[in-house]
């Protein structure tokens, strides 16, 4: 990364190289210090430029050089043109892109004065991060990059404070209360990529495929959010042998062969964990008023009448002598 | 003479018809295209009466191939409107294994027209609908009005699809995999208010509900309320709850505090509940799902440019289960979560790591990823990488440590044309103390990604950049 100073060090350096002609004393200006970069706008408009520089010596930095008066009015030069093609530099920050909030408040001054952001920033510095935001005006009146002009200011990889390295987990709340900051730079794709992912997310530590399971166990994430339990975790434990086995000693389970006397503790607590084994009409086995010793699965305080009130056909899937009696 | 009865399928077909041919007739058209090939090895497993224990089969592997398009088309004579598809199509390379959701050879993630007006918009079609109850998919209408800048209403109804599956509640490839699951479809219909009085403040609710198209039952009613704000611009809170009106019980609800200092440094406080969010269509409910509590404090730090490092502790408090029961397995009530991690860069070289641990109910897990990334301004991108885990508890079969070793890569062969490549060795090495009933289980694996992305079409964007 090339610094400010750097940047004034090189350009001092090199503007007179291509210069073409002897720099007269008198027109030697005010030292170009590292603020020189960030104020030479209300000096530039004066004829000592010339002396030095060249329009495509500006022309390397400024996107919108085409459209600036001060440099058009210097003498081209093939030159200094070849000197500086392709170059890229780092721009040096204004002071009022270092406020907290500039984030957040930059959009209100670009619509303000969007021919200042023209200075530095290329159509393509805006679209990394408003990917789906090409059309807005102030972004829209910006210049594109050229091959082999100025490049404008790199955003590449620029992250949002809020973007934390556990944003992963955490980033639900912001995306939860309206998707309207998030479309700022993502578009649907993006959350696709981990929410219904050809490949494994990020988040998820390598091999996880043998990793997840203390993580489904107490729900340490959410995975309902993304996979649908019954057809993703189910599909996957059967075709490996993992559920349904047959095995008369649930290895699953940890051996213990009293699994089906002392399962419903750990059932409440994790029935997700359940559900992508099991289905339901293993549970009906017993859990229903025809199963198996007619085991009561409600717990104390349920409000069944509510969920009769609902939905009646569920409770017809184990009382299917008609309708269930609630106490 | 038979009479012409529209399908369950016409409303899809006409859309992806729409869409097809909406990038015919728009001036602008943005396609982006992710080719993602994997090959995943896995070892299943069987039970062997003889020895009474499960034997290890032969490694297997799934080749799972999948492409999706993202198609973004605008320009057609009627500011505001647009076309939007995200739609993947499914394949496999010849798997042993059938991976899932490889029986379905084409699912629409969506795809819509959207009219957005300065303050109003319209969706028709396939789409997602994202808040603090999650992720919800259905075909149908959306719309959202600004009556005033910072407030804006929204309201959605159509055919719902099933959490996390895309497909109608009855289609054949749930009611395959569930004989018990309902024979109608449903519908989704829900409408939110959200605000944005300030710039660092934001908060919205939603009330949702879903039922049987045959006004049988309810699937689900719920209802959240969400909001954050930023206070002085260092100190974000942020909470969310739902409820659930159809059980009458609170859900999920999360409440953060998050102190930003300089230097990229923060502390985050996180306290949680979580309650598992189940159909009414479905037995699970009535068995009485416990919720669990819980908080996390996360410190990160970035003391250089170059350095910076994050850890987390996170502990659980499960429900007192009150139930009689003399045979009930006695749990413990707490679990710990413990994960630190540290990112370095020293020129065009990039170390990460990460570490995590967790003492849970049902067992332990400790574990840890370690990279090195050659990452030159060029843009091309290499590495190696190196993960150990171990994993005991109640899943014996995972006894012992998984070494695994592997590389990365990623080379921008085009400006909007970029592959990249991954594979990971895993190595099972089994603990001595480890019982002689449960020997001989061998996990050794091997798993490999290839995914070529391609940007074509009306000023794609920047390679590298976040989508």
């Amino acid at each position: 990364m090339i610094r400010a100073r750097t940047l004034v060090l090189a350009l001092a350096l090199a503007g007179p190289l291509a210069a073409p002609r002897a720099l007269p004393a008198q027109a030697m200006p005010s030292p170009h210090d590292s603020t020189w970069l960030l104020t030479h706008k209300e000096q530039a408009s004066g004829p000592t430029c010339g002396f030095c520089h060249r329009r495509d010596f500006c022309a390397s930095c400024h996107v919108n050089a085409r459209s600036v008066e001060a440099i058009q009015n210097l003498p081209a030069s093939d030159s200094v043109a070849r000197l500086y093609r392709g170059r890229r530099w780092t721009y040096p920050r204004p002071a009022s892109h270092a406020a907290a909030d500039w984030q957040s408040a930059h959009g209100a001054a670009a619509r303000a004065t969007p021919a200042e952001c023209a200075t530095c920033h290329a159509r393509e510095s805006c679209t990394t991060c408003h990917r789906v935001e090409e059309r807005l005006l102030p972004i829209a009146v910006l210049p594109r990059q050229a091959r082999g002009g100025p490049q404008g200011v790199d955003l590449s990889g620029l992250r949002p404070a809020s973007h934390t390295p556990t944003w992963a987990q955490t980033h639900r709340e912001v995306a939860a209360s309206g998707d309207a900051s998030c479309r700022t730079c993502h578009t649907q794709a993006f959350c696709a990529t981990c929410h219904d992912g050809a490949r494994r997310p990020t988040f998820h530590p390598a091999d996880y495929v043998a990793r997840h399971r203390q993580d489904a166990y107490v729900r340490s994430t959410d995975c309902a959010a993304c996979h649908q339990t019954q057809a993703f975790c189910v599909q996957c434990h059967r075709s490996l042998g993992a559920a349904r086995t047959g095995a008369p000693n649930a290895a699953f389970h940890d051996r213990q062969t009293d699994w089906a006397l002392t399962h419903g503790r750990v059932a409440r607590r994790s029935i997700e964990t359940c559900a992508s084994c099991h289905r339901q009409e293993d549970c009906l086995k017993c859990h229903s008023v025809s199963g198996f010793a007619s085991v009561n699965p409600h717990p104390a305080g349920l409000d069944l009448r509510q969920l009769q009130a609902k939905n009646p056909g569920t409770c017809r899937i184990c009382h299917t002598t008609g309708t269930p009696p609630i106490p | 003479m038979k009479r012409l009865v529209p399908s369950r399928a016409a409303p899809g077909l006409a859309l992806l018809a729409l869409a097809a041919a909406a990038p015919l007739a728009a001036q602008s058209v943005r396609v982006h295209s992710t080719t993602t090939a994997r090959y995943v090895e896995l070892r299943p497993i069987l039970w062997n009466a003889d020895s009474a224990r499960y034997d290890p089969q032969s490694v297997q592997s799934a080749t799972p191939l999948t492409q999706d398009f993202e198609v973004n088309a605008w320009g057609f004579g009627v500011d505001g409107l647009r076309a939007y598809g995200l739609v993947r199509f499914r394949g496999s390379l010849g798997s042993d294994l059938v991976w899932p959701r490889y029986g379905d050879h084409f699912d629409a993630l969506a795809l819509y027209l959207e009219y957005a007006h300065a303050d109003y918009a319209l969706r028709l079609g396939r789409q997602q609908k994202v808040s603090a109850l999650g992720w919800y998919g259905f075909d149908g209408l959306s719309g959202s009005w600004h009556p005033l800048a910072q407030i804006r209403v929204e309201g959605y109804a159509g055919r719902g699809l099933a959490r996390g599956y895309l497909e109608p509640y009855d289609s054949k490839a749930l009611a395959a995999l569930d004989p018990l699951r309902p024979d109608h479809g449903t519908w989704l219909l829900g409408a939110q208010v959200s605000a944005r009085p300030t710039s660092a403040t934001s908060f919205s609710a939603i009330y949702q509900r879903e039922i049987l198209a045959d006004r049988s039952g309810v699937v689900s009613e719920r209802a959240a309320l969400d909001g954050s704000t930023t206070l002085r611009g260092f100190l974000t809170l942020a909470a969310s709850s739902e409820f659930d009106i159809a059980t009458n019980q609170w859900g999920k609800a999360r409440a953060s505090a998050t102190v930003e200092f300089t230097r990229g440094a923060s502390v985050r406080a996180e306290l949680f509940r979580y309650r598992p969010t189940l159909d009414l269509t479905t037995i699970w409910g009535v068995f009485g799902p416990q919720s669990h509590t819980g908080y996390t404090f996360t410190l990160q730090a970035a003391p250089l440019r170059t350095l910076s490092a994050y850890g987390s502790y996170t502990e659980r408090q499960y429900q007192a289960d009150t139930t009689v029961n003399p045979f009930a397995t006695n749990l413990p009530e707490r679990s710990q979560e413990a994960a630190a991690g540290l990112t370095a860069r020293l020129g065009t070289l990039r170390f990460d790591g990460r570490y995590s641990l967790l003492l849970e109910y049902g067992g332990s897990q400790s574990g840890g990823d370690l990279g090195v990334t050659l990452a030159p301004p060029a843009g091309w991108r290499v590495g190696v990488r190196g993960t150990a885990f171990q994993s005991d508890g109640e899943f014996r079969v995972a006894d012992g440590t998984v070494w695994g070793a592997g590389f990365e890569a990623s080379f921008p062969v085009l400006d909007r044309f970029t592959v990249r490549a991954d594979a990971m060795r895993y190595v099972y090495v089994k603990q001595k103390r480890q019982p002689a009933t449960l020997g001989g289980l061998d996990w050794n694996q091997t798993r490999a990604t290839l995914t070529v992305d391609w940007t074509f079409g009306t000023n794609p964007d920047r390679q590298g950049a976040s989508r």
